[in-house]
């Protein structure tokens, strides 16, 4: 019994709400125009002004970014062509360390000494050969 | 069915389609009629095709719902995105004055009661109460099961009483 009055009461009360909602209702025909004109866009028009603001302040940074970095190129100059002279000079050139090679007895170094003797024969024992 | 007796039907079932694109909007005006526009251009362009398998009103019902998850969907992520972005503002839920329903005590009572109840039990309730439907009606609209519309319809309609009931008592209280 109370569900039922429960259930006439809801039905009554949301056939009032159809009612004042349905009053409401926007014009058919103008709703149909402006759709058919342009998808709506209301809930996203008053973020449009920050999208353009941050927009434009990623533009500003990379051009003042871009500003900032030197891209310019050193300036080429035509040189002259080489004469012999200077290939001479190039040819002779001697780097200052070269001394540092000239170490005492360096001469030695490079050859083999002579000795006037020869060196006695030296026959090495069996039992010493063998642990070697 | 051709173009001309698509904007008739449209038209016959305009007052009770801006009703539950309401509801689906929680009673935002402004929204609301967003959506109802998107949903017209879907179902005007041939985006959203009437397949005879329902009623066109259920059919209709069914694509507004969608339409309206989408906004609603897009709409949180758009503001994310603006909360991210340094933006730290967001649009008031609250209908704005200009697109406000002058709803009688009662009725406001209602649909504070509705707003209270899950999206899924409101959208039942609102069905079934508000647009007079069957059960099998409902659940074609909301794209779930019969024994699943029941559920919510049982459950919606004892937590809808309870919140009314609450809310009588309070103002006998306040009173």
């Amino acid at each position: 019994m109370t569900e039922k009055r429960n259930d006439k009461q809801l039905k009554t009360e949301f056939q009032q709400l159809r009612e004042t909602e349905t009053r409401a209702a926007p014009n058919f025909r103008q709703l149909l125009a402006s759709a058919s004109r342009t998808e709506p866009t209301r809930h996203f028009r008053p973020a449009l002004p920050f999208a353009t603001a941050a927009a434009l302040l990623i533009v500003a940074i990379a051009v003042f970014l871009g500003n900032g970095r030197d891209q310019s190129l050193p300036e080429l100059t035509e040189s002259a062509p080489i004469t012999q002279e200077e290939m001479n000079l190039v040819a002779a050139l001697e780097m200052p360390t070269d001394f540092l090679l000239d170490s005492p007895w360096y001469e030695l170094a490079g050859t083999t000494p002579d000795f006037d003797f020869e060196f006695p024969q030296y026959d090495m024992p069996e039992d010493l050969s063998d642990e070697i | 069915m051709d173009h001309g007796q698509i904007e008739i039907e449209l038209q016959r079932l305009h007052p009770e389609t801006f009703g539950w694109a309401l509801a689906c909007c929680r009673r935002n005006r402004s929204e609301a009629e967003d959506v109802m526009q998107l949903a017209y251009l879907k179902v005007l362009d041939g985006s959203a095709t009437f397949d005879h398998r329902s009623s066109f009103r259920t059919w209709l019902f069914g694509v507004v719902r969608l339409t309206a998850a989408d906004s609603r969907r897009r709409y949180a992520v758009h503001n994310r995105l603006l909360k991210l972005l340094f933006v730290n503002r967001t649009d008031s839920e609250e209908p704005g004055p200009e697109c406000a329903i002058d709803y009688s005590a009662r009725s406001k009572k209602l649909v504070e009661g509705i707003n209270k109840l899950s999206p899924r039990q409101s959208e039942v309730m609102q069905l079934a109460y508000y647009h007079d439907m069957t059960l099998e009606q409902i659940a074609a609209v909301l794209g779930i099961s019969i024994g699943s519309a029941r559920t919510h319809y049982s459950r919606g309609k004892q937590n809808l009483a309870r919140v009314l009931r609450i809310a009588d008592r309070g103002k006998t209280g306040n009173d």
